[in-house]
């Protein structure tokens, strides 16, 4: 059965791709520091910086729409957006360093980062 | 198993078939349209057109296979979608479309394997598309997600694409 449908290069590729992303998973993400914060940036700029660990509500409207993003509890998520797939909202809540939360049609990219400065900055453009 | 990718068909048969694979791969888009699997997961797809896109690759060949996949991008953006989200489909598309036509070539893997390869490059495509558009690397962060969920599904277009291939390889 199984051998009807793959080969041994399949199997090898299968456990790369697997590593790679379970690399992704276990490097990117640790738990959040008592100083992390929440990175919140529209087209590649930040337009915001709040800790992680002050609870708050932010309305980010940019020319492409809004995002309503509340952070409370060491959690953040967004809980409305006028965009038209709405999946943003339905990355749930993030609370982890590393993990992010992307609305593509408003450009949007709200990401938990334990390093202030370093760490995303240093690699994004 | 082995599938011809060439002849023992005249032009005309292989044009109509063709055509109504591409007809099927923009129902299976629409179909994914009215049903979006993303409920869960943002950004996540089962790719069911793909189905069509693997069994036209291993039956009609790879110009055709190429053929099918853009017209059906384009098209389901036209009927169903806009011009932004056609550029992460296409993006998607043509990614995963030029990775399973390299691997196919190198004969080692099975046609699961060759479609588990696509459905990765497909998510990756539209990942690098949309940092990108965004000019944000930050997130990357993503792309464990949608490597692991390419993945999933890839195997499972493969499988159900191998045995759809077993049933009309006398057909198409």
């Amino acid at each position: 059965m199984f051998r009807d449908y793959f080969k041994k290069a399949d199997i090898i590729l299968f456990i790369a791709v697997l590593l790679i992303g379970l690399f992704g998973f276990v490097l990117l993400r640790h738990d959040a520091k008592d100083t992390a914060t929440v990175q919140i940036s529209s087209g590649g700029e930040i337009i915001k910086t709040v800790p992680l660990k002050t609870d708050g509500i932010y309305d980010i409207t940019t020319e492409y729409g809004y995002n309503i993003i509340i952070v409370e509890n060491g959690q953040v998520w967004v809980s409305e957006a006028d965009c038209p797939g709405k999946d943003c909202m339905r990355f749930g809540k993030i609370s982890k360093d590393g993990q992010v939360i992307l609305c593509l049609p408003h450009r949007l990219v709200v990401n938990i980062s334990n390093s202030a400065q370093g760490g995303p900055d240093a690699i994004s453009y | 198993m082995q599938y011809h990718t060439d002849t023992k068909q005249s032009g005309s048969r292989r044009i109509a078939s063709c055509a109504v694979l591409t007809a099927l791969a923009l129902i299976f888009s629409y179909i994914e349209f009215l049903i979006p699997v993303s409920v869960a997961i943002p950004g996540i797809k089962l790719g069911i057109a793909n189905i069509v896109v693997v069994v036209a690759l291993y039956s009609l060949g790879a110009k055709y296979a190429g053929f099918i996949n853009i017209v059906r991008v384009l098209l389901s953006a036209l009927l169903f979608g806009n011009m932004f989200s056609a550029i992460y489909s296409m993006a998607g598309a043509l990614l995963s479309f030029v990775v399973m036509l390299l691997l196919k070539k190198t004969d080692k893997f099975s046609i699961a394997g060759v479609s588990m390869a696509g459905g990765v490059a497909h998510n990756m495509g539209q990942l690098i598309v949309a940092a990108l558009v965004i000019s944000d690397l930050r997130m990357f962060y993503y792309y464990p997600v949608l490597m692991i969920s390419g993945l999933i599904t890839g195997i499972a277009i493969g499988i159900l694409s191998t045995i759809i291939l077993n049933y009309t390889k006398h057909i198409i």
